[in-house]
């Protein structure tokens, strides 16, 4: 008798496990869509309310459907919508950016830059042309940076994290923005990989070349730049170290080839670019640590701190 | 030396089990003929195999053998005796379809939280981590602007989502709790200008002619 009972209590407390462990996991999947939903709700309501055509708010609505079926997220698509049609832009531009995206996803790639740079373009005021070149050219620059970080990765370059492989394909996708060649890119990987550095490392190598790139040094230059750097055994920290080396030596007046000369000589030296920072910042500081900001007059004043 | 009975009880078991050969087989009919009382055994013998063959078979039911053990009187046992059996001793699952069905359920949920997670949009995945958050102060000298906002990454580009505080010396500032990771931001002067951060920790061409200044949190 007693014996049943203590079997009646266990069963109960067995239900009752598998009762909570359903709810716990149904419960952020349902609260995941209801926000989902919310967002795209907004979106549909604005297309609604806009004079815009019927075939035209068809047109959105149904590339809208399409994204959230590729998997796009829903606060995405309700921005790049509202923002479009707040900023007058046509109907067909705006499908054009939904279309763009949903086609990168459904090719495997990641679309948070894509996504970024069409939000970003609509926020600024960017003509509608201009946003959906630069985000159809970005998708093929990601189509093509899918390979090499495979290569890079089965060469054995590890990631830490889950979202690592998708910020190096985004990373080298902006190199290839920059002229950076794919075996330049492909090369950063062989040393990252002699060095027994990670995928973050490699994304950081890559992200610095392409500052460098898009800061007024050539292609070459900063290819070089990197690859040594990385030869001497650079940290994320020294990569991140040596582009505020170069903000603060543009800052003081200092040419490109100062900087360059200067970041060369304490590669040279063997001096850590973190070392050197200490050293040429005003007052020091903590390198980890966020720059304190500074004033100035209207045009180039602010900071952070 | 076997006496005659148990040499009888022989040939009738070896009968039983079909052992014997035509001789034997003659041998043991002439015995059985010639004593009544083997012969009553050998009937009252094939009478109960005849009884077992035509019978109805019944079935086990279920965890019979863990309900006739369950019944034994318990055995007093040591701490130590207790916890190896605890650890150790063979256990019988007993199940239903609805329990069966609850697992299947369970499992099924679970089974697409994992695919989701996995192909789940960056903001899903971001969203899942428990990572802590680091205020940053943003700041802005501009004494002649009406209205500062900043935008970025952080908010999808959202020109009214984060509005700067006018501070009696002129520079606008806000603070904007972030989780660690690397930034692009501009600020919004008046609501039309887009100005580059000049004191930023570095910059990233923008895809469209301009700079962003980048802010990278950490812990």
């Amino acid at each position: 008798m007693k014996r049943n009972v203590t079997e009646g209590i266990f069963n109960i407390l067995i239900a009752l496990l598998v009762t909570t462990a359903a709810i716990l996991t149904a419960a952020p999947l349902a609260r995941a869509e209801e926000a989902g939903s919310k967002h795209l709700e907004q979106a549909r309501i604005t297309v609604e309310r806009s004079s815009l055509s019927k075939e035209a708010k068809a047109g959105i609505l149904t590339k809208a459907d399409q994204a959230v079926a590729a998997g796009i997220p829903a606060e995405d698509i309700s921005i790049v919508i509202t923002r479009g049609l707040d900023q007058g832009v046509e109907s067909r531009h705006i499908e054009g950016f939904l279309e763009t995206a949903t086609r990168a996803k459904g090719q495997g790639l990641p679309v948070r830059l894509i996504l970024d740079r069409t939000e970003q373009g609509l926020a600024k005021g960017v003509a509608p042309e201009k946003i959906s070149g630069v985000t159809q050219r970005l998708s093929g620059h990601l189509a093509a940076a899918k390979p090499i970080v495979n290569r890079v990765e089965s060469g054995g370059v590890k990631a830490t994290h889950a979202k690592a492989s998708d910020d190096a394909i985004e990373t080298v996708a902006r190199a290839m923005e920059k002229s950076i060649p794919q075996d330049a890119v492909l090369r950063t990987g062989e040393k990252v990989q002699e060095r027994k550095g990670s995928l973050g490392l490699f994304n950081r190598a890559v992200d610095t070349m392409t500052t460098f790139a898009g800061s007024g040094m050539t292609a070459g230059q900063a290819v070089k730049m990197v690859h040594t750097a990385v030869d001497k055994g650079y940290s994320e920290g020294d990569f991140e170290a040596m582009e505020r080396y170069m903000v603060n030596e543009f800052r003081k007046n200092r040419s490109m080839n100062d900087v360059i000369s200067g970041m060369n000589s304490r590669m040279e030296r063997g001096e850590g670019m973190r070392d050197m920072q200490m050293q040429d910042r005003p007052g020091g500081g903590t390198m980890h640590e966020p720059a304190s900001g500074g004033m100035g007059g209207m045009s180039g004043m602010g900071g952070r701190k | 030396m076997k006496d005659r009975k148990e040499i009888d009880r022989e040939l009738i078991h070896r009968m039983l089990d079909g052992d014997l050969g035509p001789d034997e087989k003659k041998m043991l009919l002439d015995r059985v003929l010639a004593d009544p009382a083997l012969k009553e055994e050998l009937d009252g013998i094939m009478g109960a195999l005849h009884t077992i063959e035509t019978s109805e078979r019944m079935q086990a039911p279920p965890f019979f053998t863990a309900e006739v053990m369950r019944r034994l009187p318990a055995r007093k046992a040591t701490i130590a005796n207790r916890i190896r059996d605890f650890l150790l001793k063979g256990r019988v699952l007993r199940w239903n379809m609805a329990t069966a069905f609850a697992a299947a359920v369970l499992f099924a949920l679970v089974f697409t939280q994992v695919v989701r997670t996995r192909n789940a949009p960056v903001k899903t995945v971001a969203l899942s981590r428990q990572e802590q958050t680091v205020t940053v102060t943003m700041n802005l000298h501009a004494p002649e602007a009406h209205q500062v906002a900043v935008a970025g990454t952080f908010n999808k580009w959202k020109a009214d989502a984060h509005i700067l505080t006018k501070q009696e010396n002129g520079v606008w500032t806000v603070s904007i709790p972030l989780k660690p990771g690397e930034y692009s931001y501009m600020f919004i002067v008046d609501g039309k200008a887009w100005v580059t951060d000049p004191n930023a920790e570095t910059y990233r061409d923008d895809g469209f002619g301009n700079k962003n200044a980048v802010m990278r949190v950490r812990t």
